[in-house]
């Protein structure tokens, strides 16, 4: 008999009232058993495959799913993967194709490491080969840890393709003075995902985006936690999240800017936009500005609901109906996302399956 | 270095004036919460035995339920040590020369007989647990309007229009606090306006908590009828003692078809006060509630009120200002539900912290499923005059329809340096370009607070914004 445990994961900051049910959110996993997915790892011979911070100091890192789900992966996780690049001459990139096959539940680790004056774009690639029984479906959590040192930079890409997945995503970052993290998050299938980033603005000046895409598809379930703490002077935070929810589908976006005393000159934004698309979803928008330093500029925004009137006139004038007009807004959200990718093969594959759908 | 500006915190010197009461000229259950308290407290009231009953099961609520464990620490309140009915010995009346001298003089420097005869179509005010002072203008009720005392009104041609209403929007398994007002509640004012009649100018309730170490529990009902209108002002304030006193009223609105009911408050209670109070109001088709409301007092302050648009073309408009100073620890906001058709709600709430002051601003937007159309907007913004102080939004949207429009926007941050700039190259000092700058930023809320209705009020609002650079 499968042992299972159940854990709070994607934990708000500051919780608020419990009958909206925000506060975290309760997730159902495999104790024993759990196996590394296979991977595939695409890189330069020049990408160290060790990491200078060690991982005592990778997990005092705060996670954007919590403490309950890092104890776990620490527990279950058979396989680290780490990639640093050491060489400020050369950006480096690595594209990990993580695949699942069957109905079971997978957990891998990553530790990524720009060090001081480096560059280093991570893309992983979430995918299925799920022949035997796909609609058993299978789980599959990732811990990925990042280290930005001094004037270096990591971008880290995922891209959730699995339909039948599962997924728990959790990250945690550090960067240093004038470092910069940005993230690329493309949901474009899944049953049900977590998905955390939490990120310590520690160095002055440094800098953190995340741009997220994502697709509600009917019966489908999305929870996202992110956390920036901005402790360094004059460091800054840019979150994007646009969306669109089909029907039966439910999401929970937290994203939380937290300015800590002495983060003077500091700047968070963070703004999400969600088009429903049918009935009987549930959308929960939660944004947070924590703030205990007075020199410091936060802000954030939300649009939710249906295309407002003067597009669908803007449109229609063009010829463009209605259906048509809520099809390309749709798109248009996911693939704003996508174009920011560098990587040219990959952007152009993506951009050919968000237009085919 | 960057320059600060100075604000001074409220000046409550006009609120902080005491009287020593001596106890043969009150009378007080122990303290504590326990069945004989409350069955002492509703015999003294002459209760119906349904509001016993509701007392007891409210009790048993209580002792059931958890201290929240979302907001402000309520370390500091031990309910053993609350004293939560005291009354003075004197009765009611609608003549202010038969109220006590001592509570009249108390009330006159509040300001109340003089805002009531410039400006108000009605007055109540509470002396710690019991109504003191009830009148209106007799036009007024001419029209039909009802504004008394809740208990009078209990015992009279309302009674059963109460029994149906009352703690029905805010029941006592809503939350342990409400489940405390539930058990010991005292005093508050009854309005019921009949269909059609609008009251030009406002009704006003004051409530002054005098005694230390006790709580206020008044409960406020009002009913405004389809197509009619009214302006409710409420007041509190208290003097300040080194034991911590409580406050746990309840509000429940009814707004009726095509009615319209503007709830203003200004809270300004002593910083000694833990003032965990409820207020909901229910919008029929075509209602609008407006809420007017200013957090300026208080130790420890949770203060949401929610609106529920219930009727298709219902509507909600918010406008509140919170000033946490030092000591202080203000958790406000609102909550606003989207049940109806076509249903619009707007909200607008300034936030400023202050010499180790904690405000946070916390909010839910909730559309159901079936509010086609419904439109909200929300703006929230946060001013930070030091270092020492702390500032928190907590927005929550929850929508559940396709076609609803949300909008939600919140700005945190500090004096703008252009904006000081700008206001010097005019020829304005740094000192005064400060000052304005930050009562610049309360003035769209401001301007909404009915200052012109009552003289007390101004009192309470004035901000004494003394910019100084340091």
């Amino acid at each position: 008999m499968e042992n299972f445990k159940e854990l709070k994961v994607n934990p708000l900051p500051v919780p608020t009232w419990h009958w909206l049910k925000v506060n975290d959110a309760d997730i159902k996993v495999l104790d024993e058993g759990v196996i590394s997915a296979n991977e595939s790892i695409i890189r330069s011979d020049k990408l160290r495959t060790g990491t200078s911070f060690t991982e005592d100091e990778f997990r005092s890192l705060e996670s954007g799913m919590g403490t309950e789900f890092s104890e776990y992966g620490y527990k279950v996780s058979a396989n680290t993967v780490s990639l640093s690049n050491d060489d400020p001459q050369r950006s480096e990139e690595a594209v990990i194709n993580i695949s699942y096959e069957d109905g079971r539940s997978y957990f891998n680790s990553y530790r990524i490491e720009a060090k001081d004056n480096c560059d280093l774009t991570v893309i992983m690639r979430y995918n299925e080969d799920c022949d035997n029984d796909p609609s058993s479906g299978f789980k599959a959590g990732t811990d990925t840890r990042v280290y930005v040192g001094k004037n270096a930079k990591v971008t880290l890409v995922q891209i959730e393709e699995a339909e039948n997945a599962e997924i728990y995503n959790n990250i945690a970052s550090y960067i240093e003075d004038n470092g910069s993290f940005d993230v690329i998050q493309l949901v474009l299938s899944g049953r049900k995902m977590y998905n955390g980033i939490a990120t310590k603005l520690m160095g002055k000046r440094s800098k953190h985006t995340i741009n997220t895409g994502y697709v509600g598809l009917p019966d489908s379930k999305l929870d996202f936690n992110y956390v920036a703490r901005h402790n360094g002077v004059e460091c800054t935070t840019d979150i994007n999240v646009n969306g669109v929810l089909h029907k039966r589908s439910e999401k929970c976006l937290r994203a939380t800017v937290d300015f800590v005393t002495g983060s003077k000159g500091a700047k968070g934004a963070e703004k999400e936009d969600v088009l429903l698309l049918d009935d009987n979803v549930v959308n929960k928008t939660v944004p947070l500005i924590l703030c205990t330093e007075e020199d410091v500029e936060g802000e954030h925004g939300a649009t939710i609901g249906k295309l407002s009137d003067e597009i669908l006139l803007y449109l229609n004038t063009r010829g463009i109906d209605k259906d048509l007009a809520y099809k390309l807004m749709a798109t248009g959200r996911l693939l704003t996302v996508a174009r920011m990718i560098e990587n040219e093969e990959i952007r152009n594959d993506l951009i050919s399956k968000i237009d085919a759908e | 270095m960057k320059e600060k500006t100075y604000i001074e915190d409220v000046d409550r010197n006009l609120y902080d004036f005491r009287y020593e009461e001596k106890d043969s000229d009150f009378y007080k259950v122990d303290k504590g919460l326990t069945p004989e308290i409350v069955r002492q407290i509703s015999k003294e009231k002459n209760d119906p035995e349904w509001m016993l009953d509701l007392r007891l099961r409210s009790l048993e609520v209580y002792n059931k339920l958890p201290i929240p464990d979302w907001g402000p620490s309520l370390d500091g309140l031990d309910m053993d040590n609350i004293v939560t009915y005291v009354k003075p010995k004197t009765a009611l009346t609608a003549k202010w020369s038969e109220v006590p001298d001592e509570i009249k003089e108390t009330f006159e420097k509040l300001g109340i007989p003089q805002a009531e005869r410039e400006s108000l179509a009605g007055v109540g005010a509470q002396y710690d647990s019991e109504v003191v002072y009830h009148n209106m203008r007799e036009e007024v009720s001419n029209l039909g309007v009802v504004y008394t005392d809740l208990e009078s009104a209990l015992h009279g041609d309302y009674a059963d229009l109460i029994k149906e209403r009352f703690m029905k929007l805010l029941p006592p398994e809503d939350h342990k606090f409400m489940a405390l007002h539930g058990a010991v509640w005292s005093g508050g004012s009854f309005v019921y306006v009949p269909k059609g009649v609008k009251v030009e100018i406002p009704l006003q309730s004051y409530f002054r908590l005098n005694a230390p170490g006790a709580g206020q529990f008044e409960h406020t009902l009002i009913i405004v009828e389809e197509g009619a209108d009214l302006h409710f002002i409420e007041g509190c304030s208290a003097p300040k003692y080194n034991i911590a006193n409580l406050h746990a009223g309840c509000v429940e609105l009814y707004v009726g078809k095509n009615a319209r009911l503007r709830y203003s408050t200004i809270e300004n209670w002593s910083k000694n006060m833990y003032n965990l109070n409820s207020k909901r109001s229910l919008v029929e088709e075509g209602g609008k509630m407006e809420w007017v409301s200013g957090s300026f007092g208080s130790h420890t302050g949770y203060l949401y009120p929610m609106t529920i648009l219930k009727g298709d073309n219902s509507k909600c408009e918010f406008t509140g200002i919170t000033f946490a100073g030092k000591g202080q620890n203000l958790d406000t906001g609102l909550k606003i539900v989207h049940s109806g058709k076509n249903t619009t709600s707007a909200v607008n709430t300034k936030s400023i912290s202050k010499s180790g002051g904690i405000g946070t601003m916390r909010s839910s937007v909730v559309v159901n499923p079936g509010a086609e159309g419904a439109k909200s907007t929300v703006d929230c913004a946060t001013l930070m005059l030091d270092d020492l102080s702390k500032s928190d939004t907590i927005p929550v949207m929850d929508i559940r329809t396709q076609s609803a429009d949300v909008g939600h926007e919140a700005k945190i941050g500090r004096i703008s340096d252009d904006a000081i700039f700008y206001l010097m190259s005019r020829g304005i000092s740094e000192e005064d370009a400060r000052a304005m700058i930050v009562s610049g930023f309360a003035d769209n809320v401001s301007k909404e607070l009915p200052l012109e209705y009552a003289i007390e009020m101004n009192n309470l609002i004035r901000l004494e914004m003394v910019g100084s650079i340091g």
